[in-house]
């Protein structure tokens, strides 16, 4: 088998069907033969990253297709390899053809993801820009694409880098100090100094760390849960929230008997609204699902919006309902503003209780109040976290908090008298786990690092 | 048939020697030095061939054993069975524990040999050796037969046969010595050089390259003004590297510190146009961080002075060694620079200090055994291989030792991993990375540093000196008790438990450590920053019963026991990767979906792990993901698009 040929392949960049123009992309080693094969245009004569026209033709000459081709020589190109695409007319037909044709001159039929998989492993695009790369193409809102988009162009590395910097000539410091304390005159650090220069650090990765509350909710969105006993208005107020007719409205109580959901923007996070069936016990068995898979939803829930009916007074139904959410973040409603107004919610003020607000899903009023106050509780930080590269993932957050724990290991450490070695392994273990974000960390740069800026004599 | 490469003119008829070696060791300093001898020890019929039989074991360069990462390096030698650390402790003449003031992991040894008695001794050791022939001759040349080493032959036509060849040639090839403007070829100062051997490796298919090292003048005593220096005398207690050793008798000599100043670096300056590292003569790449005095001068223009030790050479001579002042400038430079460093204005220059540049063979042609991958059953250990220091050739001639004895029997080799020893350390990275420089032991370099303590060497190793049959029965013994004794003490520190006012609470309380006000273990009081094993001893002295060493091992293993987990967690994650091998013959040219840079350096190192193989500069995750896969699968082509 010709080796060179299993490096290059071939694959639809545009989505299947037919369309206006679909674009066929080709990298590796015989990326420009192939091509050049295919559309007769010569990589050679034309310059780089424009588009020629060309006639698509398969093995035996027959044309194909008319398109346009472009080449992108190694290393500046989306994989780092050499890329041609060419455009042809959106027909699926006439894509398969060319494709075909690519794979008869040697080139392989890509696997999914595998041009993104190239550029990483050509060092094009880190892990969290890879991957920025695919919530890019998935973002379910505007802000979403802005986030994933400031990942992808290295948001995030560029976020951690400094503090890696930071640590590493700390490490050089505490290493320099441990493998050339029989050299002279070495600039050294105190005690306090080596412990408010991690404290900083640490500081900064936990501030870091808080993007990740507002991170993951717009790669992921938030649901929020609506709940109460029957017939307070949560179908209503779902309807309201999405503006439109979604579920059921009657006056029989336990008319929801599944849950109805529905999906609205809130300062740029896909917020996923979930109206829960009435929380009672009941003997029917229908409803008893309903009320089985109700709690699932509010435990797994970003925030529970729970209804009163302000124009009764509050029973035990709602104060059995309510213990449900009382221990998570919610918000207490108090529906049917329209009507007068029999109940406060006094007596529901408590744990993690976030305020009252009085609204009418049947009229609107207090709506604007509620997106307001939902807003506030889903992203935090609100608009000035959204400048940056917030962390999109668990395994950001997972890997921010390793080495915010190493770095607290590594403060108690000197704090304690432990020799510099410690502090030092903590220190490393904190680089590390940032390392795990993005890349590597080699003991060779400590080491050029020390070299660099130290006069070392023996 | 024979293959043998000669540059020389005269064409001799060769004597083929009559007696069959096991293993063939070419040079005898500090690493052919324990190479010959483990490969002897371990029952191999051995030859020991050196150019010079006055400079078996000749400390070329400063005449100190250890230091710090160095003296992990000696100890993990005698763990292994090694001869380092009990020629030192004969020999040495001023010991110091360095970073006392430090943790435990970084706490070195360092010793001032009597650079003639060291030398002295470890010939005799080598002479006395069973099974080992020492002989003084100039190799010429590898004899290699379809593709193996099978001996080698010298300048006089003399074919020596053996299984196994190790080379262990330092400066020796090509060696060329640099004083000013002045050039020769030389071994080391006053030594023939070996100009043949590193073409006939060339011819067999090694990549060969240049580095550079250097050294001071040596001064005569007696033309110091030592009281214009200051006076460092080693430890009142000094502590021997060898497990094996209690103590140290010999006297101990000081040494003295002085500085160098303006005038010092105004005379360098003004040879420079004359130095050969400046005028571009030097070609070979020398040492960063073990740089000449000029190097120093103009690197760090603003430095108003440097250190200079005046280290004795030995007790029967009167040559000092400065330590930081390693100089190729002309010798009139030499001695105006010298005259300007208070204590040395009137003093005599016994030799002076050159450069030297010599060949070397990139070691990422070796396997993690140091066998060589052009050539089987030929191994490489010591300067040859790119690195710089006595301890880092011994550390390599051991291993390269084991290894060739057990090729001869068949066995597999012995491969440190980079948790178990700092040698493993180094080999790792030689093999992995190769030499770009002089490569010297840092305690940065080790990823599991409060793993590899000086201390717990014998833990480490002493298992793998006894399995590999190097290890003495009666230091295996006392190896085992020790461990015995270690883990008795530290059940019995878990398990004792005190209550208030017994009197090892009240001693914490009086150290200033909060007061203790239920019941609780030694452990549990160890582990306080202000309590220390002394401490405890001091009120249990039956604490104190188990073999030596034991009761500084158990505080630490107590002490930092989160530490160490961890580290040892770290460890074992990457001994799943080192144990996912690699075929001997795995294609790396063809792994499916790898960027042909990534796949030029597999192919360049050929790692024996995935392990290894994620070490490889320039190695990415995704391409490691890749390699798993390859392996995992055995399929390292892509699915075949049609038959």
């Amino acid at each position: 088998m010709d080796d060179a040929a299993a490096t290059t392949i071939v694959a639809p960049v545009t989505p299947p069907g037919a369309g206006a123009v679909s674009i066929l992309r080709l990298s590796g080693d015989r990326a420009f033969p192939i091509a050049r094969r295919l559309t007769g245009v010569d990589p050679a004569a034309h310059p780089p990253r424009t588009l020629s026209r060309c006639a698509a033709r398969d093995a035996s000459g027959k044309e194909i297709d008319s398109g346009l081709v472009a080449y992108f020589p190694a290393p500046n190109s989306f994989t780092g390899e050499d890329v041609a695409e060419i455009h042809l007319h959106g027909n699926p037909i006439l894509l398969e053809e060319v494709a075909a044709a690519a794979c008869a001159s040697g080139a392989r039929p890509a696997e999914a993801g595998e041009f993104s998989r190239r550029a990483f492993e050509n060092g094009k695009m880190d892990l969290t820009q890879a991957e920025g790369l695919c919530d890019l193409i998935l973002a379910r809102t505007a802000a979403s694409a802005r986030a994933a988009l400031r990942q992808l162009n290295g948001g995030i590395r560029d976020a951690v880098a400094p503090l890696k910097e930071r640590m590493l000539s700390l490490l050089v410091l505490l290493e320099a100090s441990i493998d050339f304390s029989d050299e002279e005159d070495l600039a050294l650090l105190s005690v306090a100094q080596i412990s408010e220069r991690v404290s900083e650090i640490r500081a900064s990765l936990f501030a870091y760390l808080k993007s990740y509350d507002l991170g993951h909710r717009l790669r992921e969105g938030a649901t929020v849960a609506i709940a109460g006993v029957a017939n307070v208005g949560k179908s209503r107020l779902l309807n309201r929230l999405l503006g439109e007719e979604r579920a059921i409205v009657t006056e029989v109580p336990g008319t929801t008997r599944d849950y109805l959901s529905g999906e609205i923007t809130l300062s740029g996070i896909p917020v996923r609204l979930v109206d829960t069936a009435g929380l009672r016990e009941t003997e029917d068995p229908v409803e008893r699902e309903g009320v089985r898979r109700s709690r699932e939803i509010l435990a797994g829930a970003d925030l529970s919006l729970f209804l009163l009916d302000a124009s009764r007074p509050a029973d035990d139904g709602d104060r059995g309902a309510y213990a449900e959410v009382a221990g998570r973040p919610h918000l207490l409603l108090l529906n049917k503003s329209d009507l007068p107004s029999v109940e406060s919610g006094k007596g529901f003020y408590g744990g993690g209780s976030r305020g009252i607000l009085s609204l009418s899903a049947k009229t609107g009023e207090g709506i604007a109040g509620l997106l307001e106050a939902l807003a506030r509780e889903l992203v935090p930080g609100g608009s000035a976290m959204m400048a940056e590269a917030p962390m999109t993932r668990l395994r950001h957050a997972d890997a921010v908090r390793k080495a915010v724990s190493a770095l607290e290991r590594a403060e108690r450490a000197v704090g304690e008298g432990l020799s510099l070695e410690f502090p030092a392994a903590d220190v490393r273990e904190a680089m590390l786990a940032l390392a795990e974000l993005t890349g590597e960390i080699a003991p060779e740069e400590v080491l050029n690092s020390i070299f660099g800026s130290f006069c070392i004599g023996k | 048939m024979f293959h043998v490469e000669h540059g020389g003119q005269v064409t001799v008829s060769p004597y083929e020697y009559p007696t069959e070696y096991e293993v063939v060791v070419v040079g005898a300093g500090h690493a052919g030095c324990e190479a010959a001898l483990a490969a002897a020890r371990m029952g191999c019929r051995t030859l020991l061939l050196t150019i010079n039989a006055d400079a078996i074991g000749l400390m070329s360069c400063n005449p100190a054993i250890g230091g710090l990462a160095k003296g992990h390096l000696v100890r993990e030698i005698d763990a292994l069975g090694g001869e380092m650390a009990k020629n030192i402790d004969a020999t040495g003449i001023q010991f110091r524990q360095l970073n006392t003031s430090k943790g435990p992991a970084v706490r070195s040894s360092r010793a001032q040999a009597d650079k003639q008695l060291y030398r002295l001794r470890m010939k005799q050791i080598l002479e006395s050796a069973f099974g080992l022939d020492v002989k003084q001759a100039m190799v010429d040349g590898i004899l290699a037969e379809g593709g193996r080493a099978v001996g080698v032959e010298t300048n006089l036509g003399v074919r020596f046969r053996g299984k196994t060849v190790v080379l262990c040639t330092g400066t020796f090839l090509k060696g060329l010595v640099h004083i000013g403007q002045v050039n020769f070829p030389a071994g080391r100062a006053g030594e023939f050089p070996a100009m043949e051997l590193s073409d006939s490796l060339r011819s067999l298919g090694f990549s060969v390259g240049r580095l550079k090292t250097g050294t001071t003048p040596r001064l005569d005593a007696k033309t110091i003004d030592f009281s214009r220096t200051i006076r460092q005398d080693g430890d009142a207690d000094p502590v021997p590297f060898s497990f094996g050793n209690e103590r140290i008798t010999r006297p101990q000599l000081p040494c003295y510190m002085t500085y160098t100043n303006a005038a010092t670096h105004e005379a360098i300056r003004s040879g420079l146009s004359r130095s050969p590292l400046y005028s571009g003569v030097i070609k070979g790449i020398g040492p960063r961080y073990c740089p000449s005095i000029e190097d120093k001068v103009v690197r760090f223009e603003g430095r108003e002075r440097h250190q200079v030790f005046l280290e004795p050479e030995g007790l029967r001579t009167s040559e000092y060694y400065p330590n930081g002042v390693s100089t190729s400038l002309p010798y009139d430079i030499q001695v105006r620079m010298l005259r300007t460093i208070p204590g040395l204005e009137a003093v005599e220059i016994v030799r002076p200090g050159y450069a030297i540049e010599y060949d070397f063979v990139d070691p990422v042609q070796l396997t993690p055994s140091l066998e060589t991958r052009i050539v089987e059953n030929l191994f490489h250990a010591g300067q040859i291989n790119g690195t710089s220091g006595y301890e880092e050739a011994a550390a390599q001639g051991i291993v390269a030792g084991i290894n060739a004895a057990r090729k001869v029997r068949g066995e597999p080799p012995v491969i440190l991993g980079r948790a178990d020893a700092y040698i493993g350390v180094l080999i790792d990275d030689l093999v992995t990375k190769g030499a770009q420089e002089p490569y010297r032991m840092f305690t940065s370099r080790a990823e599991y540093r409060l793993l590899l303590r000086e201390d717990n060497a014998d833990l480490r190793l002493s298992e793998t000196g006894h399995r590999v049959g190097l290890l003495p029965g009666e230091r295996y013994l006392a190896f085992r008790r020790k461990r015995e004794s270690l883990s008795a003490l530290l059940r019995r520190l878990s398990e004792t438990r005190v209550v208030p006012g017994h009197p090892a609470c009240r001693a914490v309380e009086e150290a200033g450590g909060g007061p203790v006000r239920t019941g609780i273990t030694y452990a549990e009081l160890l582990r306080r920053p202000e309590v220390t094993m002394a401490l405890l001893l001091s009120c249990d002295a039956s604490l104190g019963e188990g073999a030596d060493g034991v009761a500084l091992l158990a505080e630490l293993t107590v002490k930092y026991e989160g530490y160490i987990r961890r580290q040892e967690e770290e460890a074992k994650k990457l001994k799943k990767y080192e144990e996912m091998r690699f075929p001997p013959d795995f294609p790396f040219e063809s792994v499916y979906g790898l960027s042909t840079e990534v796949r030029d350096k597999l192919v360049r190192v050929r790692p024996i792990s995935i392990g290894q193989a994620q070490r490889v500069p320039g190695v990415t995750p995704a391409a490691v993901a890749l390699l798993l896969v390859a392996l995992k699968r055995g399929r390292v082509e892509p699915p075949p698009a049609e038959e």
